[in-house]
């Protein structure tokens, strides 16, 4: 197998594992239609501003559960939030989190709430380093001459 | 009335009058799915004030729209969302009663209007929430024949949202995350419904 092959066969097998493991879901998929010649790095802008204003929120949610008494409607405002913004860019289980944990904020379970904080931030943050991996191996693919296959 | 000439829940003056026509909407936007024929350039000439305050939100959806040929402005809030059409607002963000003289407010508001063909809008951006801007829109529109569709983005998805947005005077609303295709079908029927009342 060519070295293209090589690289084409790890790309898409490392891709299914994302879906396979719930990391992304079909709406990533929508969001890779969505890019063109005239967008070519459209998934990789979006994916920015997702980690950006989800770190924002993450910071938002841990200073106010720092505060007593504790503001549960502003903590499930933060996290309607990045559920909003994770299920548009089909991050998954980044969204499966936030809706347990807008459960925690409206039973107003406190420690309900730190364990959903600390799994929305563990999340996220192998959410990038999945991402981070995924746009290196297509950038590998195109350095080597080739294209992206299309999800099947 | 909405665009399709039939009365608006915001017009029902008893429930049942509005869940039929709540479910006169819902029937139809399913038909419009089954029935989408989105093309690449299907929204092109059309300009579009989107209210989103989530950037990621408001990143997907203009790119949505602007492949689609449509002219997007974005919007963070409700309160800039109805300053964009022109609707007078107070210092503190509700309607102000202190119009212009009528002549001069219609034609304003005529200009204002006809610079955006329709407004997507969270139901619940910072601010000024959509169901509260959707208000002083459609007051801002009395006596000027004009009706710029609004179309709720909710993330919520369920019946009494649904007919919120009827209530207030939305002609349509969007679950998020956005089903491409039923959104730019959702524009082009409410969109070509204006086009034709403005020729009458």
């Amino acid at each position: 197998m060519d070295i293209l092959a090589q690289l084409v066969e790890r790309f898409v097998n490392y891709r299914s594992s994302l879906y396979s493991d719930s990391i992304l879901d079909d709406q990533f998929t929508e969001l890779l239609k969505l890019q063109d010649e005239s967008n070519p790095d459209f998934v990789v802008e979006v994916a920015s501003l997702f980690f950006q204003d989800a770190e924002k929120i993450i910071n938002n949610i841990a200073s106010a559960l720092k505060q007593g008494p504790v503001d549960f409607k502003q903590i499930d405002a933060n996290v309607h939030q990045l559920k909003g913004s994770s299920s548009s860019i089909g991050a998954g289980r980044v969204k499966n989190t936030c809706v347990a944990f807008r459960a925690y904020c409206e039973s107003q379970s406190f420690e309900g709430c730190l364990r959903c904080l600390q799994q929305v931030r563990h999340e996220c943050t192998l959410l990038k380093s999945k991402l981070d991996m995924l746009f290196m191996l297509e950038q590998q693919i195109l350095t080597a001459g080739g294209s992206i296959p299309p999800i099947k | 009335m909405n665009e399709f000439g039939e009365r608006t829940s915001s017009h029902c003056n008893n429930e049942e009058c509005k869940i039929t026509c709540n479910k006169r909407v819902s029937l139809l936007q399913q038909s419009m799915r089954s029935n989408s024929c989105v093309t690449k350039k299907s929204l092109d000439g059309l300009r579009i004030l989107l209210a989103e305050d989530t950037p990621v939100l408001q990143r997907v959806a203009s790119i949505m729209l602007e492949k689609l040929g449509a002219r997007v402005l974005a919007v963070g809030d409700g309160l800039q969302a109805v300053k964009a059409l022109n609707c007078e607002v107070d210092s503190e963000g509700t309607e102000s009663g202190q119009h212009s003289s009528n002549e001069k407010r219609i034609s304003l508001a005529k200009m204002q209007f006809q610079s955006f063909y329709l407004v997507p809008m969270d139901s619940q951006i910072l601010k000024m929430d959509g169901y509260r801007a959707t208000k002083i829109i459609r007051k801002s529109e009395d006596g000027t024949g004009m009706h710029i569709p609004i179309v709720a983005l909710t993330a919520h998805g369920m019946s009494s949202d649904e007919a919120k947005c009827m209530e207030v005077g939305m002609n349509a609303y969007l679950t998020k995350p956005i089903d491409y295709e039923l959104m730019v079908s959702t524009i082009m029927s409410l969109t070509r419904r204006k086009d034709s009342m403005d020729e009458e």
